[in-house]
């Protein structure tokens, strides 16, 4: 990653592709794995699973404000040596291949459920990753100009689903806190899974142009995630009730039938033909950062050959998955295994940091 | 040259890619389609007596290019699933689903429980949620048979049925697939579905059908079926009469609001408040003639209007703890959201022993272009 080869982000700029790089897929059936938890009160444990991306930008502040102009890439290998700091970032990278795995999974289950049940799932990932290359070899600022764009059309989605407030009714929701703190907090470890990729700020950091705003920009970021998040579960749970939302493996598509709009019969499948474009830009901006992590372990490669060369990954692991149940069991499994190696990854170096920013001023002084 | 090397890729690569695209799928024009505009689920018995579901399309023909006609196509198996083999069979077309209006359950089936047939709906993505359910005085499939002139399919008139019954008679418009998916499974809920038979040659609402959990249990008849959805339901219009011999009445049409409050008594019994407001306009009125004069005598007639109407209400809560026991009024889950969820209370069993009391508010709104049985002198 070459700031000569890409433009500088702006401050918005940053900030919108931070949430597009987080909502995703996963917002669709988030209340579905929230609400088999903590029922009527699964709203509550999403608002609580921001605590995590909070945490992530807090600690990993620090990272930021001694080395605006390095990535987390650079400062791991400037404090763990070459060797073992290229394998964290390695490791680093393959979680981001994972994500786009889990994107690309989920959006082949869930294109052949709603939308093309006609094509075969090697066809839909073809079309997926054909795009995202394409629009990976434009460059950063592209991506993030397309995250501009579609974080409206994000916005406009899910505040329609405020028409559901006509037909549910309160009495889904209480009694708040009825279902017990305990059930509260073990459902907001499920919902860590939508909320990774936060990540992905430590590595686009130095390519802001106003490196003083980037912890600002995050923070509203995470506000504006948590927002969205937690309205999705709670108006679905309006909606429908806690009975009923785990029944349905996108709970938030039974929402979509309460909007209606005249001489459209079924606004579900608008929804879901927009929705496709928001998966395909999470999945682009995750590519995006692990093959530019990829190119920082091995420089010799160039950059365009990175997308091609990683790309039988992408295309290959998501077509293991035999079913959407498989896919979901795999990754609630693995998926708190890599946020604990992202909690490792940020705090060892922000502390490895904190140490070394002391010692320097202490030498200065 | 670079450029046209690059331009002459994408065309290739487009070209390649609709190949690859179209490979493996088939397009049919939509005149080859199976439409259904109606879709009817019966329980009958084959020849050795077993059960079997009967599941039965109303499609639209494009045949004749004036006027859409429509052709009926049944197939029956042992689960709702199974009935698709034996319909191809029969028909010279694809079926396709998602253009449906009303779904028609014969009361077997609804006495049977409708789990499967609500299963069946949700599971599939092409469904379309808004259409309605209907129950059929026995089998579903006579009501689809009736003709109704000027009319496709007699599903296309039973729509617009369900679609204005809301109009009259307090019917609310919760009677679609969504509220069958949000109510049969919900703690605390009852599902109500609207009743029709085939009376004197035509296609009528003679009630709701009562269900508990995914079973039909009760057929209301229409008088049961006002003062139930007058209790039942939120924001619904309908017209309250008081009469004194047959030519003394006043008759109002209006809306009512609901307003449920749910507590324990000191025998920790559940008491729950129903607080009814129904505000509307005089529609006729030859009993008060000095309505439009004298303030009081509105007041006058709206207590009793409201004490008539609690006692029509309270005879119908007195039937529905005692005989029916069923909690249609959805009190159960008023009181889980006050008393916390998943604790394992019947709820049609607890509001049929606990205390419910009732209180209508009558507010007159206004009183038209004036009063025509007012006396002069």
């Amino acid at each position: 990653m070459n700031k000569s080869e890409t433009e500088l982000l702006t401050t918005n700029e940053l900030l919108f592709t931070l949430i597009g790089c987080i909502i995703g897929a996963g917002i669709l059936s988030l209340p579905n794995s929230v609400v088999a938890n903590a029922q009527q009160d699964g709203w509550i444990s999403t608002a609580i699973g921001c605590l995590y991306p909070l945490y992530l930008i807090l600690i990993g502040g620090i990272i930021i404000r001694t080395y605006p102009d390095k990535t987390v890439l650079d400062v791991s290998i400037l404090h763990f040596g070459k060797l073992f700091g290229n394998f964290l970032n390695f490791l680093f990278m393959a979680q981001f291949l994972l994500y786009v795995v889990n994107v690309i999974g989920s959006a082949n289950s869930m294109l052949r459920v709603y939308a093309v049940p006609f094509m075969t799932p090697s066809k839909i990932s073809l079309v997926l990753l054909m795009l995202i290359i394409y629009a990976c070899c434009k460059g950063l600022k592209t991506i993030a100009k397309i995250n501009v764009l579609m974080f409206f059309i994000i916005v406009a989605l899910t505040l329609s689903s405020a028409m559901a407030l006509k037909y549910g009714s309160i009495l889904n929701i209480q009694p708040i806190f009825g279902s017990g703190l305990s059930k509260i907090f073990k459902a907001s470890i499920e919902s860590s899974l939508p909320y990774g990729n936060m990540e992905i700020l430590f590595v686009i950091y130095p390519f802001v142009k106003n490196k003083k705003t980037v912890i600002r920009a995050a923070l509203v970021a995470t506000c504006i995630i948590t927002f969205i998040y937690t309205w999705t579960v709670f108006i679905t749970i309006f909606y429908l009730g806690p009975d009923i939302v785990p029944k349905s493996l996108w709970p938030f598509f039974i929402v979509s039938d309460a909007i209606q709009i005249p001489a459209i019969t079924n606004f579900r499948f608008i929804f879901m033909a927009i929705w496709t474009l928001i998966i395909f830009k999470t999945a682009t901006s995750e590519y995006f950062v692990s093959s530019a992590i990829f190119n920082h372990i091995f420089k010799k490669i160039d950059r365009k050959y990175v997308y091609f060369l990683l790309s039988p990954l992408i295309l290959v692991l998501p077509l293991l998955f035999t079913n959407e149940v498989a896919r979901r069991d795999f990754f609630t499994k693995v998926m708190p295994w890599v946020t604990l190696f992202n909690l490792f990854y940020i705090t060892l170096i922000s502390i490895f940091t904190a140490i070394k920013r002391k010692k320097v001023s202490k030498i200065s002084s | 040259m670079l450029k046209k090397n690059r331009i002459l890729f994408i065309i290739v690569l487009c070209i390649l890619m609709y190949i690859l695209l179209q490979s493996g799928t088939k397009f049919v024009p939509i005149e080859k389609l199976d439409i259904p505009s109606g879709i009817a689920i019966d329980i009958v018995k084959d020849k050795k007596g077993n059960k079997n579901y009967l599941v039965t399309l109303d499609a639209y023909t494009f045949n004749n290019k004036d006027k859409s006609n429509d052709i009926l196509i049944e197939g029956a198996g042992i689960t709702i699933a199974d009935t698709r083999e034996q319909r191809q069979l029969e028909s010279n077309h694809k079926f396709i689903i998602g253009l449906e209006k009303v779904m028609l359950l014969g009361e077997d089936v609804a006495k049977n429980g409708i789990e499967n047939a609500l299963d069946i709906l949700f599971e599939n993505p092409f469904m379309h949620d808004l259409a309605w359910l209907v129950i059929c005085k026995d089998k579903a499939v006579d009501i689809m048979r009736v003709k109704v002139s000027d009319y496709p399919t007699s599903s296309d008139y039973i729509k617009g049925m369900i679609d204005n019954c809301k109009e009259q008679s307090f019917f609310s418009d919760n009677y679609k697939i969504t509220d069958a998916y949000v109510r049969v499974d919900a703690e605390g809920r009852n599902l109500v579905l609207p009743y029709i038979e085939i009376k004197d040659d035509k296609i009528q609402i003679t009630g709701v059908v009562l269900f508990k959990k995914d079973t039909m249990v009760k057929k209301l008849d229409l008088d049961e079926t006002k003062y139930m959805n007058f209790l039942r339901e939120n924001d619904v219009s309908g017209i309250l009469t008081l009469q004194e011999g047959f030519d003394k009445q006043i008759s109002m049409s209006g809306k009512v609001k609901r307003k449920v409050h749910c507590y324990k008594n000191d025998d920790n019994q559940y008491v729950f408040d129903l607080d009814l407001e129904y505000k509307g306009d005089i529609v006729s009125n030859s009993l008060y003639e000095d309505i439009l004069k004298k303030p009081d005598v509105i007041h006058n007639f709206e207590e009793s209007m409201a004490k008539y109407t609690e006692e029509k209400c309270e005879a119908f809560i007195d039937k529905m703890q005692n005989e029916y026991e069923i909690d249609c009024l959805e009190l159960g889950r008023v009181a889980a959201a006050t008393y916390g969820r998943g604790t394992g209370v019947d709820w049609n069993e607890v509001v049929s022993k606990s205390k419910i009391n009732i209180k209508v508010k009558v507010i007159v709104d206004k009183f038209g272009r004036g009063q025509y049985t007012v006396k002069s002198k």
